[in-house]
């Protein structure tokens, strides 16, 4: 009886498919058209229940109290407004907001200038420049990021094979001219520099993922 | 007389400034958020401080052929909204009529031209557009508002609004409530309010006829919407509940009513303009024009 | 009975109760005429309505962080801002938090860096607030030598 009426549904729904996908194409097999499911119950036939029940819905307006009731029901129940900027919504450890450049524990700067950020920058947001420095390692002149251009994708972190740029919590860094937002090398290191507890302990609660 | 007119259109702007700000705080409270309340203490001063800076905004002019109109409209409006409160008895009634209500009708009327030449004068074609959508919808709400006051007339035998008071008392039955309920769409729809607002919401949010507005004409315009939304819910309460004597419980009731009238914008989905036309014609008007036959004892 | 009891409590006691502490919480620390009232209204005045907590911690920069469970998260914590930090306590900056309590107010973290300190390192410096619009904001500038260099007569 059961395998009789999963072979009824199962032909219905054919039936059904082939409907939705029209005449051009009678015969169809794939398994998507196939789990199109009639949600709704049918309401087509014009019955006298039906007929009564509509009109008698649209004549008492029993829709426009339901709302009525659920609008003054809403009216009670607490905000969700949240009082920024004294109380602040959750932000995720992967948050990527303003850039900074880390350093080792040691108060080495991290970047050595791959260029492999300024490569995959989408935005071509990243300028940099190296030479050699006194001691023979190769360390950028220029690490540039015109914050305005930037669309905050997160590949130059992900690119970076040293952890060396990151894209910090901090999201409360809005200028009053546009100048403000290009960023030099300085101006990313001490961005580091202030952070770094936080990066540092984001970093390490995502571990698992990285 | 004519300080106290003064006196009242003061009072009417003020009222304005606390009538968006209640309804920007009962919408807040509806979709569980909060309404204006940082600016002064609480969000008090809010609107009236969006007053003044909308007043002070440089008022952008178009020179083109509807230069006067488009100059002209916004004014016009707001003195209008002002002068319907002249035979108004709710506060207090300035010039004395026997044919305030004609007076009202009039008005009413009068105020489609507003609409008219701020949607031609600005010589945009969505203006314009949406100025026609908005006559439509308002020419045929007054045909059943005329219709719908003409009852009463008969009813009550009296053209004049104080008449109202005098003879409002063997009024409530059952009758009333099939009343109260035409009066309330006819009055949402003759208010542009939700669901009916299609003026403001012409091709969802952009702004109809007047969306060239900005600054002045702009606040002249609103303010004239929001007097009108006091103005209405006045002539209910004097058509409905037969107050008048008692300024304070008065003032009570308006703001009931009006606070109905935010619900409801609260409530309410937008009609569609093509069921709105239909509702006028179809079902508004027959059952009117039923009633007036009732109340006239043909 | 104990129903009876119960429900008079918590229509009648709880909200007094808290009610109180509320008021206590917001007193003016700096005495004065009427602590209780005034501080009661500058907190209003200042944080658009009242409540009370735990106080969890103070950072480096003297804002005050507060802790109390019965609200949302979101609302669980809040800040209340140094007000020495800036001129007039009406001033204040959402950029003003340090960056270890940055993270627990953010809700990244449930320890607070009172509970569980942040590693120290040599170059950290002072966390300080966004700069723009005053005459400390930063100004871009090359960090390279100049690509051209004028040539210089040999003496």
């Amino acid at each position: 009886m059961a395998l009789c009426n999963v072979y009824k549904l199962s032909s219905y729904l054919t039936r059904k498919s082939i409907d939705l996908v029209g005449s051009t194409r009678a015969i169809v097999t794939s398994s998507s058209c196939l789990s199109y499911k009639l949600v709704n119950p049918k309401q087509d036939v014009p019955s006298l229940r039906n007929i009564v029940d509509t009109n008698a819905n649209a004549v008492f307006g029993t829709e426009l109290l339901r709302g009525l009731g659920m609008v003054v029901a809403k009216t009670f129940s607490e905000p969700a407004t949240i009082n920024y900027p004294f109380e602040k919504g959750p932000l995720s450890p992967r948050f990527r907001g303003e850039h900074a450049l880390r350093r080792y524990p040691s108060g080495e700067e991290r970047c050595i200038a791959c260029k492999l950020c300024e490569a995959i920058c989408p935005a071509q947001a990243i300028t940099i420049e190296a030479e050699e420095r006194e001691d023979g390692s190769r360390r950028t002149t220029r690490y540039d990021i015109d914050m305005t251009k930037c669309i905050f994708c997160g590949l130059c972190q992900e690119a970076c094979p040293v952890d060396a740029i990151v894209e910090g919590p901090n999201f409360e860094y809005s200028t009053e001219t546009h100048e403000e937002l290009l960023y030099n090398k300085e101006k990313l290191l001490e961005n580091g520099d202030r952070w770094e507890t936080e990066i540092a302990a984001n970093i390490e609660a995502d571990y698992l993922y990285r | 007389m004519f300080f106290f007119f003064l006196f009242l259109s003061l009072s009417l702007l003020l009222l304005v400034a606390f009538l968006v700000l209640m309804e920007r705080n009962i919408l807040g409270l509806l979709q569980i958020r909060k309404g204006p309340n940082i600016v002064g203490f609480f969000g008090i001063i809010q609107t009236v401080m969006d007053g003044i800076k909308l007043l002070l905004k440089q008022y952008i002019f178009k020179n083109t052929y509807g230069f006067f109109f488009f100059l002209f409209s916004p004014i016009l409006s707001l003195g209008l909204a002002l002068l319907n409160w002249v035979v108004l008895p709710v506060p207090n009634v300035v010039a004395s009529s026997n044919f305030s209500v004609l007076f009202t009708l009039f008005l009413s009327s009068v105020m489609v031209y507003t609409i008219v030449w701020a949607g031609w004068g600005s010589s945009s074609v969505y203006s314009l557009v949406g100025a026609i959508r908005a006559v439509a919808q308002m020419i045929s709400y007054e045909v059943v508002i005329g219709f719908f006051f003409l009852f009463f007339l008969f009813y009550f035998k009296t053209f004049s609004w104080e008449g109202f008071f005098n003879t409002n008392q063997s009024f409530y039955n059952g009758f009333m409530f099939v009343l109260f309920f035409l009066w309330m769409v006819i009055m949402l729809a003759e208010l542009n309010r939700t669901p009916f607002d299609l003026v403001e919401g012409e091709s969802e949010l952009v702004g109809g006829f007047n969306v060239e507005y900005s600054g002045c004409g702009f606040t002249f315009l609103f303010l004239s919407e929001y007097i009108n939304i006091w103005f209405m819910s006045s002539i209910t309460i004097i058509i409905f509940f037969g107050l008048g004597s008692l300024m304070l419980f008065d003032f009570f009731v308006i703001s009931m009513v009006v606070m109905l009238v935010v619900f409801i914008r609260g409530m309410l989905p937008r009609y569609k303009f093509t069921d709105l036309i239909f509702l006028t014609w179809t079902v508004l008007m027959p059952m009117v024009v039923f009633i007036v036959m009732y109340g006239s004892g043909v | 009975m104990t129903g009876v009891v119960k429900f008079l409590h918590r229509q009648f006691v709880v909200p007094f109760s808290e009610m109180m502490k509320t008021f206590q919480h917001n007193y003016a620390q700096d005495g004065g005429y009427f602590p209780r009232i005034r501080g009661v209204l500058t907190q209003i005045a200042r944080f658009q309505e009242i409540k009370y907590g735990d106080h969890v911690g103070t950072d480096e920069l003297g804002n005050k962080f507060y802790e109390n469970n019965r609200f949302f998260v979101g609302r669980n914590r809040w800040v209340d801002y140094n007000q020495e930090t800036w001129a007039d306590k009406w001033d204040y900056n959402a950029s003003q938090i340090t960056p270890e309590w940055h993270r627990w107010l953010h809700y990244m973290t449930d320890d607070p860096p009172t509970k569980v300190p942040p590693k120290q390192r040599p170059f950290l410096i002072k966390h300080k607030r966004n700069m723009t619009g005053t005459n400390d904001c930063y100004v871009p500038y090359s960090t390279t030598r100049p690509k051209i260099e004028s040539w210089k007569p040999p003496n």
